[in-house]
């Protein structure tokens, strides 16, 4: 298994497919996406869920049908490629976990993401985009192990801080203050703070 | 646009990535997305969040996939069900069709965020309204998984909680007017967090307008004062029997 470095020129290219699949249906396209995306999808399924691996196919098959049909929608200003997809695929799991009793019922993944505000998209966005997207890209890369543990923990295998303090034996606010030093590191100030 | 002048009160660094990364009870991931339809500062984090799992999610090690899969998945791409929404909308390079709702700033009846929709679907005045005291009422919207019961509590002008203190979280988002306790004042949009740490929390609605607010409650809460004690065994009961 050969690790991938995503760049500008991959990120461009699976744009360009994305914008094919809206415009001509083109399955060639949409197939050049799956050889891309499945095998990481599959990935993120498996980070959740070790073993299961027909759970992962469903996943890998709901997103990429989802590609498909909402290639259209795609918007370059507001997400690249791959924070799109990953975002389906957080979608996905929501919505399998939901159907299957590990969620209330009542509310779906549309409803708690899809309805937000649109954010103004443009080339001024794109580059801001652009920019953050680099800047996380090489952050990821320098942070300290045990901070990249944590969120890959939150956002790979869908642990809930209380689930990911539990597993890695550490005081809740341990890992609460790992994630924020990471963006911190990760140059992502967040002025919230919960009163 | 939804105002966002007035915002005040933030979730926290670490719930708004739990947030994005789809790791937040959905109890809780709704006050959070109510939140982010007033609030434009935690929507941008929310933008630059979704990049670190965007990330994260490149940098997985990519697992072996069957063709089997890849051909299923082929022949799917022809049935018409899975192409009507598409079909519907006409001209498919539209970028905002099919997909979204017909008028992209409906809302829930009122000014209420567009998460109630599903679960507010015919505005605020319709809902199953109770009477908890003369100022407050209070009407349940759902359970979730983890016990948490998600309300809509609405106090009178200048109406009181009874003093309380919380055994598990509780998370209020302000949907309309206001209210205050001793930490602050909370207007549209604010998001608050109380857990049992914090002792003898007692809103009061301001003195010009109705409250009304979204709230998640982990588990019942508990009255303090002597009297409201004497209720507490009814409060857990209509916690867990609605």
């Amino acid at each position: 298994m050969v690790k991938k470095q995503t760049n500008i020129t991959e990120l461009g290219h699976l744009q360009e497919l994305i914008e094919q699949v809206a415009k001509l249906r083109d399955r060639q396209a949409f197939s050049s996406l799956f050889e891309h995306y499945a095998p990481l999808l599959k990935s993120y399924s498996l980070a959740r869920d070790p073993g299961a691996y027909l759970v992962a196919d469903e996943l890998v098959q709901e997103v990429l049908i989802k590609v498909w049909n909402k290639a259209h929608l795609y918007d370059a200003g507001k997400a690249n490629p791959n924070t799109w997809i990953f975002t389906l695929a957080r979608n996905c799991r929501i919505d399998y976990l939901r159907r299957n009793g590990r969620f209330g019922n009542e509310v779906t993944s549309e409803d708690i993401f899809d309805h937000i505000e649109d954010e103004q998209s443009g080339p001024f966005e794109q580059t801001l985009q652009k920019k953050t997207s680099q800047q996380v890209q090489n952050g990821l890369g320098k942070l300290p192990a045990e901070q990249a543990q944590v969120l890959r923990k939150i956002y790979m295998e869908g642990k809930t801080q209380q689930e990911a303090a539990l597993e890695l034996s550490l005081p809740l606010g341990t890992v609460k203050s790992r994630i924020r030093l990471a963006l911190q590191k990760l140059e992502i100030i967040i002025r919230g703070s919960e009163k | 646009m939804m105002p966002t002048q007035t915002i005040k009160y933030h979730p926290g660094a670490d719930r708004l990535t739990a947030f994005s990364a789809g790791a937040l009870p959905l109890s809780q991931a709704l006050c959070i997305s109510a939140h982010l339809q007033y609030c434009q500062q935690c929507r941008r984090h929310l933008t630059t969040l979704n990049q670190v799992g965007s990330q994260l999610f490149s940098d997985l090690p990519p697992m072996e996939v069957s063709d089997k899969l890849k051909n299923r998945i082929l022949a799917q791409l022809d049935e018409p069900s899975q192409t009507k929404g598409l079909e519907q909308s006409g001209d498919s390079v539209s970028p905002d069709s099919s997909q979204q709702p017909a008028d992209p700033h409906k809302k829930a009846a009122g000014n209420l965020p567009r998460c109630l929709n599903t679960l507010i679907p015919d505005g605020l005045k319709a809902l199953p309204w109770k009477h908890l005291s003369p100022s407050i009422s209070a009407a349940k919207l759902c359970n979730d998984v983890n016990g948490s019961k998600v309300e809509v509590i609405k106090i009178k002008p200048g109406g009181q909680v009874a003093a309380h203190n919380h055994t598990g979280e509780e998370i209020t988002l302000v949907l309309e007017g206001s209210f205050s306790d001793s930490a602050g004042v909370y207007n549209r949009g604010d998001i608050i967090f109380r857990n049992k740490d914090d002792k003898h929390h007692r809103p009061i609605a301001s003195q010009d307008a109705e409250c009304v607010c979204l709230t998640s409650v982990e588990a019942p809460i508990q009255f303090t004062g002597f009297f409201a004690r004497l209720f507490n065994p009814f409060i857990r009961r209509s916690h867990y029997s609605s």
